[in-house]
């Protein structure tokens, strides 16, 4: 699997210190992660 | 007008045509993997025509050579078994206690002493221990109860001098086992290179026939209800292993579906063996080590093709679950041994005996508790039971003499719990080097974090321990105070969202901060959008 990792990281991390706790961030990491064109299997 | 009986025939035939008709099962998965065959019906009873003996001599003598082969016939099963996977073996020699044993022939000779034949006399003593164990709700008796039935069936047919399983001129070149329930011998019994799959209707995943179907990789589904009247003999059969389906008389369209999936799954496999080899590193240079989990010997075949650096989790318990008696200390440290040994050089993090809750070893009392997950399991036992507790870690640096060792202890709620297993420990290493019993060369002793109350005590636990590996699948579970085996609450909470990872992330920074090796084990690791989200979290182990 190759991704940089700095860049995914940042946006995890915002994410979940910033997103109300209640909220699942399946989608928007998965849409993410898409968008960069990291493979998912 | 039509007469009754030609009524009657309609009928027969419109039944007929029903129980003809393509079903879908939902079951319990046991073996992951796609089986597609004829169903091949295990049903090993014999009627016993003639109840009343003619002479009680003869009879008894019948007993005994029908014993002694039943005996010798074991035993070749444990021998061929040889070449199975250790808990196969342990299986087997745990069998052929209940043949041997003493209280279950003098049942046989005395009922055959009161006139019966040799027959009745086993369907009578068969019949009056089913009656006594159907009574019992605990899985793992009812599971005994299994084991009996196979060796009186077994016993009948040495009796009448039939073959006990279908023989390899009538088992087809893809056989789906269909059976009501089996002993743990029976699969044995079948020449494997033609099983495809394996159905199970009053059997689960924790079934002495389900570990051996594990160790043999054969596709199999338990708890599927009545399938030992809706499927016939050569029926078209698909199991599939992973999600507990099982198609009955498949339609085309199953049929191709399932075709497709197992030549896709095929593909995939390679395609993960291709993968094998090339360093797990992410594309700005971060290394990731995966490592694997196992709970049985055959699973260590896999260590090679998956290119783990390491056994990152090594269920102990299996080999207590599938004995009749606690296994003795050197019996533990023959099977740690063998597992040092089948993964030649690779480290293998050993995690102390995690029974209690589900895991309910048959010849331990059994406490009636209100929460049994949140009850008197792992480690909890065996620090009241210290007996336990100290055999286990002393066969286990025994097995790990020269070798590199890690000892994990589960649910540990309280660093205390991990300082006095550490007691143990050293407890044990002091009786080993006064005895001169060669030391592990290098020993770490860590947790695995599962209880959420660690989260509070990460100070201590990274001072303390040599390293923690997160268990996701229980941490995870007790945070949201949801099972996970619980379909109604299972999926109420992801764990892709802010309080676990909040909860994940705190752990991997304190490790990070106080360079204590940290690892995650669980479902979440084997996920690659969770896994991804684990490395972003900073986690750099993976098993």
């Amino acid at each position: 699997m190759a991704m940089d990792l700095g860049e995914f990281e940042a946006f995890v991390v915002d994410q979940i210190t910033r997103v109300d706790g209640g909220r699942s961030l399946r989608e928007p990491i998965r849409a993410y992660a898409e968008q960069q064109g990291i493979p998912l299997g | 007008m039509i007469a009754s009986g030609e009524l009657q025939s309609l009928a027969a035939t419109t039944d007929e045509l029903a129980a003809r008709r393509p079903l879908s099962l939902a079951g319990t998965p046991i073996t992951e993997g796609i089986g597609l065959g004829r169903a091949v019906l295990h049903e090993p009873r014999i009627v016993v025509q003639q109840i009343v003996a003619e002479d009680v001599k003869t009879e008894l003598a019948r007993l005994d050579i029908a014993i002694g082969n039943l005996r010798a016939a074991i035993d070749r099963l444990v021998d061929t078994g040889e070449e199975t996977p250790g808990e196969t073996r342990d299986i087997l020699d745990a069998f052929r206690n209940i043949a041997n044993d003493r209280g279950w022939l003098r049942r046989l000779r005395e009922a055959v002493s009161t006139g019966l034949t040799a027959e009745a006399a086993v369907e009578r003593v068969q019949s009056d221990v089913r009656a006594k164990m159907q009574r019992q709700t605990d899985p793992y008796l009812r599971e005994r109860l299994h084991d009996l039935d196979d060796l009186a069936n077994r016993l009948l047919h040495e009796l009448v001098g039939r073959s006990f399983v279908a023989d390899h001129e009538t088992l087809p070149e893809n056989a789906i086992i269909v059976a009501r329930a089996m002993g743990p011998a029976a699969l044995l019994d079948y020449e494997r290179a033609r099983i495809r799959g394996l159905v199970l209707e009053d059997s689960g995943a924790q079934s002495h026939v389900a570990i051996v179907a594990r160790s043999l990789g054969i596709p199999a589904v338990g708890n599927v209800a009545n399938i030992i009247n809706l499927a016939d003999q050569g029926d078209a059969i698909i199991v599939d292993g992973t999600s507990g389906d099982v198609y009955v008389r498949p339609t085309p369209d199953v049929e191709n579906a399932y075709g497709e999936k197992a030549r896709l799954r095929a593909r995939r496999q390679a395609q993960y063996r291709a993968l094998r080899d090339k360093p797990s590193v992410t594309r700005d240079g971060v290394a990731i080590d995966l490592h694997m989990n196992a709970g049985l010997v055959v699973d260590l075949q896999h260590v090679e093709e998956t290119g783990a650096v390491s056994i990152g989790l090594f269920r102990t318990e299996i080999q207590f679950m599938v004995a009749h008696r606690f296994p003795r200390m050197r019996e533990q440290e023959l099977l740690y041994r063998s597992i040092f040994e089948a993964v030649e050089g690779r480290a293998v993090t050993f995690r102390t005996l995690d029974i209690g809750s589900d895991k309910i070893l048959p010849y331990m009392d059994k406490v009636e508790e209100e929460n049994p997950a949140l009850g008197w399991r792992a480690i909890r036992i065996g620090l009241d039971r210290p007996a336990l507790l100290r055999s286990q870690v002393r066969a286990m640096l025994r097995a790990g003499g020269g070798r590199e060792l890690r000892i994990m202890f589960p649910m540990i709620a309280a660093i205390e719990e991990f300082r006095q297993a550490k007691e143990v420990v050293d407890q044990e290493i002091a009786y080993l080097a006064r005895y001169a019993h060669p030391l592990p060369a290098k020993l770490e002793l860590g947790i695995m974090l599962e209880v959420p109350s660690l989260l509070w005590q990460l100070d201590e636990v990274c001072r303390t321990v040599d390293f923690v590996s997160v268990g996701s699948n229980d941490l995870l579970q007790y945070l949201f105070a949801a099972d996970r085996d619980n379909t109604r609450v299972a999926s109420r909470f992801d764990t892709l969202s802010p309080p676990s990872l909040r909860a994940l992330k705190l752990v991997a920074d304190k490790a990070r901060e106080t360079g204590t090796p940290l690892s995650l084990c669980g479902e979440m690791g084997g996920r690659p959008l969770d896994a991804m989200v684990l490395i972003a979290l900073g986690f750099r182990a993976l098993s």
